[in-house]
C-alpha cells in the first residue's frame, strides 16, 4: 500500500511547479520592467494546431486550469526568451539565468512526459533538475512569502521614518540639489534593503520542488507516468 | 463519494476546540470510508481472498474473470499528507527534512524512505516516547491509510 502514491504531471507539474514558474516570471518582469513586453508577447502568441490565440494579456487571466497550464508550457519559455532581449550588460547575465531556468524546468517536463523512458532520457531528466538547482536562484525574490513580505514591509516603514528625520534635520543646510540627490540615494538604499531582506527570508522550501527529486526514481521502478 | 457525506461544518468563526473536534471527527469518517471501500481491492491485506474475483467486459467485447488490484493512487500533496496522517508539507515518500525541500537531491543519494510500518507500530504504541519518535518524524497518532 505504501508504494501507491505515484509522480503526479497535474498536480506537482501543471498546477504546481508551472503555476510557480509563471508567478516568478511575472514577478522577475515587474522587478526589471519587462511587463509591458511580457504581456504583448502573450497577446502575439498565434493559433497553432491545439494553440487557441489569446484575447487576455498575462496580467489580466485571473484562473488557470490544467488544460491552459499545459497550453502555456509550449509558449512561456518563448515568452520569457521574448521579452528579456536587448538586456543592458548588467542585466544580460541575470536575464539568461531566468530564460535558463525556465528553459530546464520545461526540458524536465518535456522528459516526464515522454510515453516511454530509457536511461538517456532519465538521465536528461536528472540532468535538467540539477540544472534548475543551479538557475533557480534568479528567481528567489519571486518566491518571497508573505513572513518575508510582511518583514520587508517593517522594515521599509522603519527607513521611511529614518529618512524624514534625516530630512528634516538637515532641511536648513541641504541646498536643492543636494536635497534631490539625498533623496534618491534614500530611495535607492531602501529599494536595496528591502530586496536583500525579502530574498535573505525567502526560500524554495516547498513540496512540489522536493517530490521532483524523486521522478527518475520512481520511472525507473514503476515505468513512464 | 460516501466519504463525502457527512458534509463537515465550515472551519471559521468557530472555537478552536470544536474546530479540532470536527478535524478528529473527519478523519476517523474518512479513515472508516475508505477502509470499507477499498478492502475488496487491496490485494496486499487480502491476497487469498477468492471473492475479489469476477467476470469483466474488456475492451476487445470478451468477458474476462478478473480481480481488481489497486496500483496507484494519484493525489495532490495535501492530499497525500492527509491519508498518511502526516503533518502538512511533509515528503511521504522519504523522510527530508522540512527545512531541507527546496535543495537537490540525486536520484542516488536520496533521503531515507519514509516507514509507514514504522510509523503504524508507534502509532499502536501508546507511550510518550513513541508519541516523541512520532512527532519527531512528523507523523501524527493515528490513522495512516498507506
Amino acid at each position: 500500500m505504501s508504494d501507491l502514491p505515484r509522480p503526479d504531471l497535474l498536480n506537482t507539474l501543471q498546477i504546481g511547479m508551472l503555476d510557480h514558474l509563471q508567478k516568478w516570471s511575472f514577478h522577475f518582469m515587474k522587478m526589471h520592467e519587462r511587463l509591458d513586453e511580457y504581456n504583448a508577447m502573450w497577446l502575439f502568441m498565434p493559433a497553432y494546431h491545439d494553440l487557441t490565440p489569446k484575447n487576455k494579456s498575462y496580467e489580466e487571466v485571473s484562473q488557470w486550469n490544467g488544460k491552459e497550464m499545459k497550453e502555456m508550457s509550449w509558449y512561456l519559455h518563448g515568452d520569457v526568451t521574448q521579452s528579456l532581449r536587448g538586456g543592458s550588460s548588467a542585466q544580460s547575465p541575470i536575464f539568461n539565468r531566468a530564460i535558463e531556468c525556465t528553459r530546464v524546468l520545461f526540458e524536465f517536463y518535456m522528459y516526464a512526459r515522454y510515453k516511454s523512458q530509457n536511461d538517456a532520457t532519465l538521465t536528461y531528466m536528472e540532468d535538467a533538475l540539477h540544472r534548475f538547482h543551479t538557475f533557480q536562484d534568479v528567481f528567489l525574490l519571486g518566491q518571497a512569502g508573505r513572513k518575508a513580505k510582511a518583514k520587508a514591509n517593517a522594515l521599509r516603514t522603519e527607513l521611511v521614518k529614518k529618512r524624514k528625520v534625516d530630512k528634516e534635520t538637515n532641511a536648513e543646510t541641504w541646498t536643492p540639489s543636494k536635497k534631490w540627490h539625498n533623496m534618491n540615494a534614500w530611495r535607492d538604499y531602501i529599494s536595496h534593503e528591502i530586496d536583500v531582506s525579502k530574498e535573505f527570508d525567502a526560500d524554495f522550501n516547498f513540496p512540489n520542488i522536493h517530490l521532483m527529486s524523486h521522478w527518475v526514481e520512481k520511472i525507473r521502478r514503476y515505468g513512464a507516468l | 463519494m460516501v466519504a463525502l457525506l457527512p458534509i463537515p461544518i465550515e472551519n471559521r468563526n468557530i472555537p478552536q476546540k470544536r474546530l479540532d473536534e470536527q478535524r478528529q471527527t473527519n478523519c476517523e469518517v474518512l479513515k472508516e470510508v475508505l477502509q470499507r471501500v477499498l478492502r475488496p481491492i487491496t490485494f496486499k491485506l487480502n491476497p487469498s481472498a477468492g471473492s475479489g474475483y469476477y467476470n469483466v467486459l474488456c475492451a476487445d467485447g470478451n468477458f474476462r474473470h478478473c480481480k481488481p488490484v489497486l496500483a496507484a493512487w494519484l493525489a495532490d500533496c495535501p492530499e497525500y499528507s492527509n491519508l498518511h496522517h502526516l503533518e502538512p508539507h511533509v515528503c511521504y515518500w522519504c523522510e527530508c527534512p522540512k527545512n531541507k525541500r527546496g535543495d537537490y537531491v540525486s536520484s542516488a543519494q536520496q533521503h531515507p524512505r519514509q516507514d509507514h510500518n514504522l510509523s503504524r507500530t508507534l502509532s499502536d504504541t501508546n507511550t510518550k516516547a513513541a508519541d516523541a519518535k512520532l512527532s519527531s518524524r512528523h507523523v501524527h497518532r493515528g490513522f495512516n491509510l498507506f
